[in-house]
């Protein structure tokens, strides 16, 4: 991905619009879901991954290839911007809605597969804001935006090894919130 | 196992199944961690699905992208133009609009005549900007803003005529040509149109679908189809305002051919091209709709 991005990125340097508009048109509908499964479905998260392009295409001059992937320093742009809007959303609203409410907790592990088929995008936001930051992170950059480990370690500033162990503990934590009971039984069983 | 070792069977599944593989698969190469990793598995494959099915209309994406091109012209005319780095704090599009304001509430009869004919890289252009962009948040309808946006287009294109007659630089002239593709993108939107969505060149990106769309491309024909969302007034409006802009981009492209052939000359001719088509994509696509309609009993 990389070396096919780095033409575009270095023609959109020297100025092509065109090639700019490539990168978005390409990165667009992954960056859009990054921040639609933080923030909500719809035109609020439609405008911020706009912003995010706007402010890539201001930065552009400062992006080098010596350093992180295009797509790294990108959803590191979308990140900044969705921790802020989140941050301010915290400090103006109420508390969130249990989570019990959004989602119809199973009663034993042969429902888990029912319950995992009613998961949307929704019920997965409440879960995410139940876990760390840096598993929230996580499942976004490697399962909602699909970028590689790789890719994903250096977005997240850390080394590939952390980001195997954030993805275990970040699914277990997920698991648990979504589904207590099955992860209680399935433990006691253990 | 130990954690480690979990932690690495479970990274070796999401690799195998992001290259394809099968849970069950998966599991047969880790027998003795399968009950711990199953449910991860799936989990994680759940995510990825609803991850998925997150879309974003054709509409929002064009209209980043129109976002986009108005601010890469912005851009590009600071870099190149040394007035503004010296009027700097001027140059804000908060006093920008300001001025603009000012001079619409307290008349400026004569600056805002004045600025009504200036061009791009004059003293008075930001000023005729400030006044479109007033212009555009004081029309609240879609169809009146689609109208103002097929207006400013052909001002742009005569903007160009002007400064090609003026012997102006083309960069100035690219930068307008992008403005007037710009607008002319917003106007088929707003008025139900959807855009034809380049194909990019890297990656395998597919155009998001548009089920609620009221207007659709056709991929066999190319044409846009409109549907009856618009009364046959309105339309008549619309495509008198494209025939007329058809007319100036086949002027700007007799006119282009006379200049030397640069780069510059050929980014602003398929920028022309792109424009020109979506335009006659429209007008198609409404004398077919006016013809279904006169053809009914």
């Amino acid at each position: 991905m990389q070396e096919d991005i780095e033409p575009l990125v270095r023609s959109a340097q020297e100025g092509n619009l065109s090639a700019f508009g490539s990168i978005y048109e390409s990165f667009f509908p992954k960056v859009y879901r990054y921040v639609a499964a933080r923030i909500g479905h719809g035109p609020e998260a439609e405008d911020m991954a706009q912003e995010v392009f706007l402010k890539a295409m201001n930065s552009l001059d400062k992006f080098q290839f010596r350093g992180p992937p295009f797509s790294a320093w990108l959803f590191r742009i979308a990140h900044n911007l969705v921790v802020d809007r989140v941050r301010h959303t915290k400090s103006t609203s109420g508390p969130p809605i249990p989570l019990d409410e959004a989602l119809a907790l199973p009663d034993s592990q042969n429902v888990e597969e029912q319950a995992l088929q009613a998961l949307d995008v929704e019920v997965l936001r409440e879960a995410l804001d139940k876990v760390s930051e840096l598993q929230r992170q996580v499942v976004l950059l490697r399962f909602i935006a699909g970028l590689s480990l790789a890719e994903t370690a250096v977005a997240m500033n850390r080394k590939e090894n952390a980001i195997k162990a954030l993805q275990h503990s970040a699914l277990g934590a997920l698991r648990r919130i979504m589904f207590p009971i099955v992860s209680e039984s399935a433990a006691r069983q253990q | 196992m130990s954690d480690k070792q979990d932690v690495d069977a479970l990274n070796t599944c999401l690799e195998l199944l992001e290259q394809g593989s099968t849970i069950e698969a998966c599991l047969e190469r880790f027998p003795e961690a399968a009950a711990e990793l199953e449910p991860l598995l799936r989990l994680a494959m759940q995510t990825k699905q609803v991850g998925d099915a997150i879309e974003t209309s054709a509409e929002a994406q064009c209209l980043g992208l129109g976002r986009i091109t108005d601010a890469w012209a912005t851009k590009q005319a600071k870099r190149s133009n040394p007035r503004w780095r010296v009027f700097r704090p001027l140059a804000k599009s908060w006093a920008i609009a300001m001025i603009a304001v000012m001079v619409l509430a307290f008349g400026g009869w004569t600056t805002t005549s004045a600025a009504a004919g200036s061009v791009p890289d004059e003293v008075l252009y930001p000023v005729k900007k400030a006044q479109e962009r007033f212009r555009l948040v004081v029309s609240f309808s879609d169809r009146g803003k689609a109208e103002l946006h097929a207006k400013f287009a052909q001002e742009r294109t005569q903007e160009i005529e002007k400064l090609a007659a003026r012997g102006k630089g083309q960069d100035v002239m690219e930068r307008t040509a992008v403005r007037m593709e710009n607008h002319t993108r917003r106007a088929v939107v707003l008025m139900g149109g959807v855009l034809p969505t380049p194909v990019p060149a890297t990656s395998n990106f597919t155009a998001p679908a548009t089920p609620q769309i009221r207007v659709t491309l056709d991929p066999a024909s190319g044409l846009i189809t409109i549907t009856e969302n618009k009364s046959s007034r309105e339309r008549y409006v619309m495509q008198e305002r494209f025939l007329r802009q058809y007319q100036n981009f086949q002027e700007m492209e007799e006119r282009l051919a006379r200049q030397a052939q640069t780069n510059r000359r050929a980014r602003m001719e398929e920028s022309f091209h792109r424009s020109q088509e979506l335009f006659l994509r429209a007008i198609l696509a409404m004398k077919a709709l006016e013809e279904a309609e006169s053809s009914r009993p």
